[in-house]
């Protein structure tokens, strides 16, 4: 199986924002044309997380490129899957089991599930057996090594390795890594606890936070060994950044997948 | 006309959508009353292989299923557990019979050093024979997200293999194909599959 680069969008209120240390926010971009751009560079996959605290979605009706009917995430997800060939991951605010149908049914293929698998621990379960483990993504969000939830607000008070080992047990498909003092830090990713996790879990394992520069991404999977490394800044910020992350991990012969082509309609 | 059937099990949007940007011409069917009008058939289908079946029966498709691939020769393109369900049985759901459309069983990938279980990711996929545009010896990327996968009687209608311990990532029986992978998510080289399928 190929290594992934992951893009991951952060948004706030409806808008793309630059997130650091889960604090500050700062807007950059509008989701759906966002979306077209990570398409034309052929992105191993896309992950959205809302990290709103309300439901106000505030669309910018005075920027152009925004449509009308946009008015809340599911109909985001509708338009942003409109034109994305490659897997859709959502999360943010996931409560219900009719939360996650709807979010499929917008056209996300997983949803990516963190406050509530602490809330209440009978949810994965039920939802593993409607949606099945394919569909299904934990985040991890972790401060000194113990996890955080409730936008990382809530000490859980429960080690990485051991919530990371009963979400498996309880048959979560995947896992993204976060580290919270890493975010927005660009000062290399948290490969200790990342390593810690991959050599004991069977399930595959998704590294976020702390992407600098293209060399962090060789760093990660040479040291660390993830499924997946994920970022959200570097990919906003650095123009053509997608491809030359991809090109650095080709000539370190990590094993990625090549896609030169934009979309073809034709 | 492509009829998508819809067991009710899993969402469609992702293959819907894929449909809509090709612009091809296709309708979601409810009901085997709906197999009339359509040329071809997609089963397309997560969740697991005895949910797949129950759908298949509750909804009345199994016979007329059958009936328009095997006696009219329709193609039938079936997606990820779609693909399973073409076959006998599963090592996920003892005692269920598949469609049996293809001989062989469904088995539980084995542990494998070069991937983890649930298998999720893209899969460089080496195309054994001509299959949906892709030429015999081509190499492409297909996005893969499985725990089972199928093992024909026949190896001959294998058209994709994948990892070095020989994945079936697609196989073809006359009319009858099936992919692992997801084509709907698998950009240029699955949106090749789709469109090609929609001009047999």
């Amino acid at each position: 199986m190929r290594k992934r680069l992951i893009p991951c969008i952060f948004l706030k209120n409806g808008l793309i924002i630059r997130s650091e240390n889960f604090k500050i926010h700062q807007i950059i971009g509008n989701p759906v044309t966002e979306v077209a751009r990570y398409n034309d560079w052929a992105v191993d996959e896309i992950v959205y997380i809302d990290i709103s605290k309300d439901s106000n979605y505030d669309f910018r009706r005075d920027d152009h490129k925004y449509k009308d009917d946009i008015k809340t995430k599911f109909d985001l997800i509708r338009e942003v899957s409109k034109v994305c060939f490659v897997p859709l991951a959502f999360g943010g605010g996931i409560r219900t089991i009719e939360d996650i149908r709807k979010i499929l049914h917008s056209g996300a293929d997983k949803v990516v599930l963190n406050t509530i698998l602490f809330i209440n621990k009978n949810f994965l379960k039920e939802a593993i057996a409607i949606f099945g483990s394919q569909a299904l993504v934990a985040c991890v969000d972790y401060i000194d090594n113990f996890v955080y939830h409730s936008h990382s607000t809530v000490n859980s008070k429960i080690s990485v390795l051991d919530w990371c080992k009963y979400l498996e047990n309880e048959g979560i498909g995947e896992i993204i890594l976060n580290s919270v003092q890493r975010d927005g830090k660009a000062n290399g990713y948290d490969i200790k606890t990342i390593k810690e996790v991959v050599d004991n879990a069977k399930i595959p394992i998704v590294a976020l936070s702390g992407a600098g520069d293209y060399f962090d991404f060789v760093e990660c999977f040479q040291e660390a060994n993830p499924s997946a490394v994920a970022a959200g800044n570097i990919f906003h910020f650095k123009e053509l950044s997608y491809y030359h992350g991809k090109q650095a991990l080709l000539s370190s012969n990590i094993d990625i997948r090549q896609e030169l082509e934009a979309l073809k309609v034709d | 006309m492509i009829a998508v059937l819809n067991l009710g099990i899993s969402n469609l949007t992702s293959v819907l959508n894929a449909f809509e940007f090709l612009k091809i011409d296709f309708c979601v069917a409810n009901t085997p009353e709906e197999f009339d009008k359509a040329s071809k058939f997609i089963l397309p289908g997560v969740g697991s292989f005895a949910a797949g079946m129950n759908a298949l029966e509750s909804k009345r498709f199994i016979e007329p299923l059958k009936k328009v691939v095997l006696e009219e020769e329709k193609p039938l393109l079936g997606i990820c557990l779609g693909q399973q369900l073409l076959f006998e049985s599963s090592e996920e759901s003892p005692g269920i019979m598949g469609l049996s459309l293809i001989k062989g069983n469904v088995l539980k990938l084995p542990e494998n050093a070069d991937y983890d279980i649930p298998r999720i990711g893209w899969g460089e996929s080496v195309f054994l024979k001509d299959f949906l545009g892709h030429k015999k010896r081509d190499k492409a990327d297909f996005y893969y997200i499985h725990s089972f996968s199928v093992q024909p009687e026949n190896f001959d209608v294998v058209t994709i293999s994948t990892e070095n311990i020989n994945i079936a990532g697609a196989v073809k029986q006359e009319n009858i194909y099936g992919c692992q992978f997801h084509p709907e998510k698998s950009y240029n080289a699955g949106l090749k599959i789709l469109r090609e399928f929609s001009r047999l």
